[in-house]
């Protein structure tokens, strides 16, 4: 068991150092169902907030619940977005509008990923998790889990980016 | 040993493809995964949880991800060492095995076309959808190619063929397909209003083994959609139709399968609703005909209620039912926050009912029972800050289950569930967090309770316990601990103690995932 963790590292190792990882050129919808490409996230070239989540997901929603109530105070000093891709399937997308709508959480952008091919491209494997990206699109932080609290090191992060 | 023959082919295969592109100075971007899921096993007298022989059980899973410019190439390797507990059918229980699934592709300038393992859905999934859940062991990808085009922003058409993935190799059945999708708003450049019409088409092919079972070998069906969007409302609808596919898995039902559902939903101003019809008739269909687990379902068929994530609330889940008429509502509502009742953060308010009707199988016979109740649940939930550290959460369920839905024949099960969920954040980094809930019923098992207490240190750190009680009948308590560190791309959890039998669910299908005693250690890289 041990060996084989190992030796998956050894050659994860070198192909980490080669490429970094980046946003993928991936579709999605946006939160009324049109396709987009993720990649228009950085349109704005700021740095972005990228939340894995779903609507079952008790310790996503109170993450999201965290940055939402947060964005006031963390907007005044930096510049940046916060996108929150979410990966229900046929099962519960349908009610991811009227659910954010309907917990006010009006400062996140969303988007759908209902057969989880960007979450695949990503290599998201529990969720919540939390991806910070630079203007450029390039992955510089990722976070798994969420404890309350745990965002401030996200806002921390972000601010190494300004 | 195979392991490194295949990490050795691997390695190979992924230097020669980045080494190709070695002279650019554009390196590309490289992603990976790293996950396992390994548990321990105990014998247990009071839950009669036996450990299986060797006592372990390992799930595990290495995924790396290559893309330059729009190429892509990527292998996922999988090792049973051997499955966890419940995972698979009997015959491959206690097996250590290895697999891998590799792909490639290009996307860019419209273009989709993919090579490989393949996860595709089209619409909601009532015709055709693979994907993969390692919670439930599902991964039903196509081996096969994919081939997409869209037209500037309004038109995709794509078409796919391929076998079907079974766990351990593959099917004998093809699937190919194709599917369309237009928006009329965005052609015709419209604003306020959107509307977007859908179609696919796939078929089945698979040879057929003993005449006279009613089987053909080409089982096509299609699917049509529409949805339109004006201001805060969204109207959709989908309906399936497909030639049957009488096999093991149907009892042999030779009658079309036919599909319907229609979503209605408005937003606006701190509310959201939604409204949701479903008919079915034989809607399931299998990647072959003699299947007889749910590994190999190549179309997606959800129960649509209420997930509940409450532990109690999830004792007796609801599975969509060969022949079924119902749906559900959904309301959401946000006190602003700074009023009264908002408080500090918005109070948040949510409310669903579903329920479903039909007549149930006869699982030996195969015929259909008089129209019956099938499941309904009531559930309503609050949040709500007070103050500025304190948080909490009530909430209520009221359902009613069927147990002939789930092969037991008597009288419907009622129950009650109450929650109280309650946060108290000390500083910055310092919670805690405790759940009080009670299930209250005169069925089954009767009357349980459950606590859980949880204190974490952020961003790090989490420690729980866990205790649920059966007081009503059984009088055992399913007691369990976890600890979990979480840095940056690594998370790792370590659960110990004893575990409920349960059903996880998905598509329509459950697994049924044994009681046991135990320690399950859990590690996920990502890279």
């Amino acid at each position: 068991m041990k060996h084989y963790i190992i030796l998956a590292l050894a050659i994860l190792l070198p192909f980490q150092m080669w490429g970094q990882k980046t946003l993928p050129n991936v579709e999605v919808k946006d939160i009324d169902g049109n396709t987009v490409n993720i990649r228009s996230i950085m349109d704005d070239n700021v740095p972005v907030i990228l939340s894995f989540w779903f609507t079952s997901c008790k310790p996503c929603l109170q993450e999201l619940g965290a940055i939402n109530d947060a964005y006031v105070d963390w907007a005044e000093e930096a510049d940046f977005k916060v996108v929150a891709v979410a990966t229900d399937d046929s099962r519960s997308s349908a009610k991811v509008k009227p659910m954010v709508t309907g917990r006010g959480w009006t400062d996140i952008t969303f988007l759908l990923d209902e057969n989880s091919d960007l979450k695949r491209a990503m290599n998201v494997q529990m969720q919540p998790s939390v991806f910070i990206l630079d203007k450029d699109g390039n992955v510089v932080y990722t976070h798994n889990g969420y404890t309350p609290g745990s965002e401030e090191e996200l806002f921390d992060q972000i601010l190494k980016l300004q | 040993m195979d392991m490194m023959k295949y990490s050795t082919i691997l390695a190979c295969l992924m230097l020669v493809t980045t080494a190709a592109f070695a002279q650019e100075r554009d390196n590309g971007s490289f992603s990976a995964g790293l996950e396992t899921n390994t548990t321990y096993y105990l014998d247990d007298s009071k839950t009669g949880a036996s450990a299986p022989e060797g006592h372990m059980g390992s799930n595990n899973y290495l995924k790396m991800d290559y893309s330059w410019k729009g190429f892509y190439a990527g292998v996922q390797l999988e090792g049973y060492l051997p499955a966890l507990s419940g995972y698979f059918p009997m015959n491959i229980r206690g097996e250590n095995f290895l697999r891998y699934d590799a792909y490639a592709g290009y996307s860019g300038e419209g273009w989709d076309v993919r090579l490989g393992s393949l996860y595709e859905q089209f619409g909601s999934g009532l015709l055709f959808r693979t994907y993969e859940d390692r919670t439930l062991g599902i991964n039903n990808a196509l081996q096969g190619v994919r081939a997409g085009y869209t037209f500037g922003d309004f038109l995709t058409v794509k078409a796919i063929y391929g076998r079907v993935r079974d766990i351990k190799d593959y099917t004998n059945a093809m699937v190919s397909g194709a599917d369309l999708s237009f928006s009329v708003s965005r052609a015709a450049s419209w604003d306020s209003l959107e509307w977007t019409v859908e179609g696919s088409v796939l078929d089945k092919y698979e040879h057929v083994e003993t005449e006279g079972t009613g089987a053909v070998p080409h089982n096509t069906g299609y699917s049509a959609r529409m949805a339109l969007g004006y201001g805060g409302f969204r109207l959709s609808g989908e309906y399936m139709s497909r030639r049957s596919d009488p096999g093991f898995y149907n009892y042999q039902d030779s009658t079309r399968c036919e599909a319907v559902q229609v979503d209605f939903g408005y937003t606006g101003n701190g509310f959201g609703g939604l409204l949701t019809f479903r008919k079915l008739k034989n809607p399931f269909f299998q990647g072959y005909r003699s299947a007889s687990d749910m590994y190999t379902y190549i179309n997606y068929v959800p129960a649509l209620t209420q997930q509940h994530s409450y532990a109690l609330a999830t004792l007796n889940p609801y599975t969509t039912q060969f022949d079924e008429t119902g749906g559900q509502a959904d309301l959401y509502y946000n006190f602003r926050r700074g009023t009264t009742v908002g408080g500090r953060k918005g109070m948040k308010i949510h409310a669903n009912f579903s329920t479903y009707y039909g007549g149930i199988l006869d699982m030996v016979t195969g015929v259909r029972g008089a129209d019956e109740l099938l499941f309904r649940d009531l559930t309503i939930d609050a949040e709500r800050w007070f103050g500025r550290n304190f948080k909490m959460i009530l909430f209520y369920s009221w359902q009613t289950f069927n147990p002939a839905t789930n092969g037991h024949a008597s009288e419907l099960w009622n129950s009650h569930t109450v929650v109280a969920d309650m946060t108290y954040k000390f500083d910055r980094k310092n919670s805690l967090r405790m759940e009080l809930q009670h299930l209250y019923t005169k069925e089954d098992q009767k009357n349980w309770a459950a606590i859980l207490l949880e204190y974490s240190f952020a961003p790090r750190w989490s420690v729980s316990l866990t205790d649920m009680w059966n007081y009503g009948d059984t009088g055992i308590h399913y007691v369990n601990g976890n600890v979990s560190y979480s840095y940056g791309k690594i998370r790792a959890a370590v659960n110990a103690g004893r575990f409920k039998e349960g059903y996880l669910c998905s598509g329509g299908v459950c697994r049924l995932t044994p009681a046991y005693t135990g320690v399950n250690l859990s590690l996920v890289v990502s890279l």
